[in-house]
Formats: C-alpha cells, structure tokens, sequence
C-alpha cells in the first residue's frame, strides 16, 4: 500500500507534464495591411522604417495539448530603437514598428519562459 | 385597410431611422487599419486649404503631407460598440524621429511613411494609420472660391478690388500636401497690391489699392511662388468689390463682377533659395512674363 502511494505520488509530475503543451515555436500571421508590406515568420522579422505591422502570435505545441489563448505571451524588442513592439487588447496580437534603421531580435515568453527571439532587420 | 394599420405603417416608417443609430458622424474619417474607429485631421488654423469654410475637420483626409508641415489629428470610435462609451485614446507617434510629437500635433519630420498609434490609458494600442509624408516640390495659389481651382500663375485686378487667395503645396506628383507650413505672403509694392490680412496664413485677403504692376510673393516652408499682379483701372470707377464671391481661376479670363482676373500661364515658383523648380534643379516650366489678360 505503502509503496504503491509513493509510486504514484513519483508519477503525478510526470502525468501533469504530459498533459501540458510542450512549446514547438510560433506562428506569427500579419494582421493589417501597411503600405510597405513586412516580411514575417517564425525565423525572421523584416520591417521596412516607418511601417506598423500587426501580427496575431499563436504558440505551437508539440504535443496534443494546446496552449490556452490566455496563457501568458509577451514579444519584447531587444533594441526598442530599432524595432518597437507594442501590447494591444487582444493578448494575442502585437504591433511591430520599424523606428530606426538597423538590427535586433524580438524575444519570445510563453507562460513565463524564454522560448528565444526572432531575428528583426529594419530596412530604410 | 384598418385606420390603426394607417396610423401604425407610417409610424413605423418614421421610427425605423430613428434605431438605425450609426457613430459614423464624421466628414471624412480615414479609417484605422485595425478597423475600431477613424482618424480625423482637425484644422486648428484658417487658411488650411483642406478645410475650406473654416470647418473644424477636414472635408477630406488628405492623402499625403508637407515634410516639415504640422499636422493635428483626433481619434473617434466608428461603429464599434465595444469602444463607443470609453474615453478616447491618446495618439502618438512611436517613431520619433519620423513624425514629432508636439503636445497634441505631430511634426512631419522625414519623409516616407509614419505610424500614428491610437494608445488607451493602459498602453495598449487599439488602432493605427500610416501617414505619407512627401516632400513639398511647388507651391501654387489659388482661388479658394473655386470648386475646381486651377493654380494661378498671374492675377489682374481692378482698382479697388479685393481678393482673397490660398496658398496649397504640392508633391512631384501633384498631390495636394496637407500640414500647416510656415508660410508668408508679401507684396513688392504695397501702394499697388495692400495685404489686408493673413500675410503668416494660408488664406490671404489682398487689396488692389493703386494702379500699376507689382508681385505677390508667397513662401511657404523652403518654397516660394512669385505672382505677377497688374492692377488696372476700375471700367465703371465704382471702387470696392468683393472678389472673393466669384474670382476666376484658372485659364486667363475675367471676372466681370469682381474686376478680377487670372491666367495659369506665367509665374514663377522656386525653392526659398532660390533654386529654380526645387532643390532637384528641375523648373516648373513657367517663367514671369506677366499674364495676358
């Protein structure tokens, strides 16, 4: 009896890991339409000086359990002076501005961990 | 038919406009990419050529703007019943050294492109546009009066009359550059052509006060227009007219009742340099020779 609790005990963060998504990137789909189109996937951001771009940002899973729409997704410019990025009301969709010419990469945070960064160019 | 259901059709009819409420009260909003509401161009000063009869918003958004031209803007929700109670948001310009902000205004500082962010009290952005900002290459004068204005290129005037004029920038392509400029109109010769008013405006009111031939020279930002005016003799001697009612603009002709009359053929328009045409070098093909009229 004894044994069989502390078994199962031993397999219940394993059970609840399993049930979680496993992160397996980002789908970064461009949500306005800017004069200068954008380039923008998951491997490469480049925004042209002067253009907002607007972009729905989805994490992928790995696994079959997907990720909630409200769980936690934050985008943060490294370099603020080159490529902005701002929050709007839906938690899902960011707004990517070219405000100076040069290069960054924009990290990635998903329920609170660091999943990497997106290399971004702004072109003049 | 029933007398109730003649009453109650007719009611109906006139109730049904009554609930089909739209937010969409505005002139002429351009329309925020992220579809939540409209901006507006306000017309803080007289004589913005977008905002004829002294409106508060512009008749039209202008499709692109002076470099260097400033430029005040509003946000309204537009049929968007999430929004239509909330405060409204702040608009900023997230690219500095683009487009300035200036307590309320924006300075367009570069051309090419430049966001405008509508931003809410919790820094979220709701809404945005792009604004085009070109390089002023000609500045041109023209009868506010007109509905269809031609640039004028000469300007023949009756003793006595009185005209009023509104300065308008141009791009390369000929589109009509909005922003406020600093500008300034001067005559060479008061004792023939007197400004009465809005020498710093884009709407000038001028007086033909003594015959003879003079300039008008308009500068506005790093252009300038230079305006050949004649002023002649009154046919009936009658003095004071009002030309703004009815000024001719564009081809040559004359007005009968204002004693003005204009002609599209001969002034010349340079940078404030001096430089024929623009920086570019280019001229815009017109020398002062004077109209024919």
């Amino acid at each position: 009896m004894n044994r069989f609790f502390l078994a199962t005990l031993a397999a219940l963060p394993l059970l609840a890991t399993a049930c979680q998504p496993r992160y397996d990137g980002v789908d970064l789909t461009l949500v306005n339409n800017p004069p200068v189109p954008p380039y923008i996937d998951d491997t490469q951001i480049e925004i042209p000086l002067g253009i907002a771009a607007v972009v729905e940002v989805e994490p992928l899973s790995s696994t079959r359990f997907n990720y909630y729409t409200d769980d936690p997704l934050e985008l943060r410019s490294r370099d603020p002076d080159v490529l902005r990025v701002e929050a709007t009301e839906n938690p899902r969709q960011f707004v990517l501005i070219g405000v100076g010419v040069g290069e960054t990469c924009v990290d990635i945070e998903v329920l609170h961990e660091d999943r990497g960064c997106i290399p971004a160019t702004v072109t003049q | 038919m029933s007398p109730m259901r003649t009453y109650i059709l007719p009611l109906m009819l006139v109730t049904l406009p009554a609930c089909g409420e739209s937010y969409d009260h505005d002139p002429a909003p351009k329309y925020g990419e992220l579809g939540v509401g409209a901006f507006l161009y306000r017309c803080p000063s007289t004589g913005d050529p977008f905002c004829a009869g002294g409106a508060g918003t512009a008749s039209s958004f202008p499709e692109a703007f002076a470099r260097g031209a400033r430029i005040t803007l509003e946000y309204t929700w537009q049929d968007d019943e999430d929004h239509y109670n909330d405060p409204l948001p702040q608009l900023e310009s997230p690219a500095a050294s683009l487009l300035r902000s200036d307590g309320g205004r924006f300075i367009a500082l570069v051309a090419g492109y430049a966001p405008v962010l509508a931003v809410t009290g919790n820094s979220q952005v709701v809404d945005l546009v792009h604004l085009w900002i070109r390089e002023v290459d000609r500045v041109t004068a023209i009868d506010p009066g007109d509905a269809a204005p031609a640039p004028l290129q000469s300007l023949t005037l009756a003793e006595g009359a009185t005209v009023e004029l509104q300065a308008l920038a141009l791009d390369v392509d000929g589109v009509r550059l909005g922003g406020v400029l600093e500008q300034s109109w001067t005559s060479a010769d008061p004792a023939v052509l007197a400004i009465v008013a809005g020498a710093d405006a884009g709407l000038v009111h001028l007086q033909a006060v003594g015959v003879g031939a003079t300039t008008l020279t308009l500068v506005q930002g790093a252009r300038s227009l230079v305006l050949p005016v004649t002023v002649e003799i009154a046919a009936d001697d009658t003095g004071d007219s009002d030309a703004s009612s009815g000024a001719t603009a564009g081809s040559s002709g004359t007005d009968a009742s204002t004693g003005m009359s204009s002609s599209t053929s001969a002034s010349s328009s340079t940078d404030a340099t001096g430089d024929p045409g623009g920086s570019s070098g280019d001229t815009t093909g017109d020398t002062t020779t004077g109209g024919a009229l």
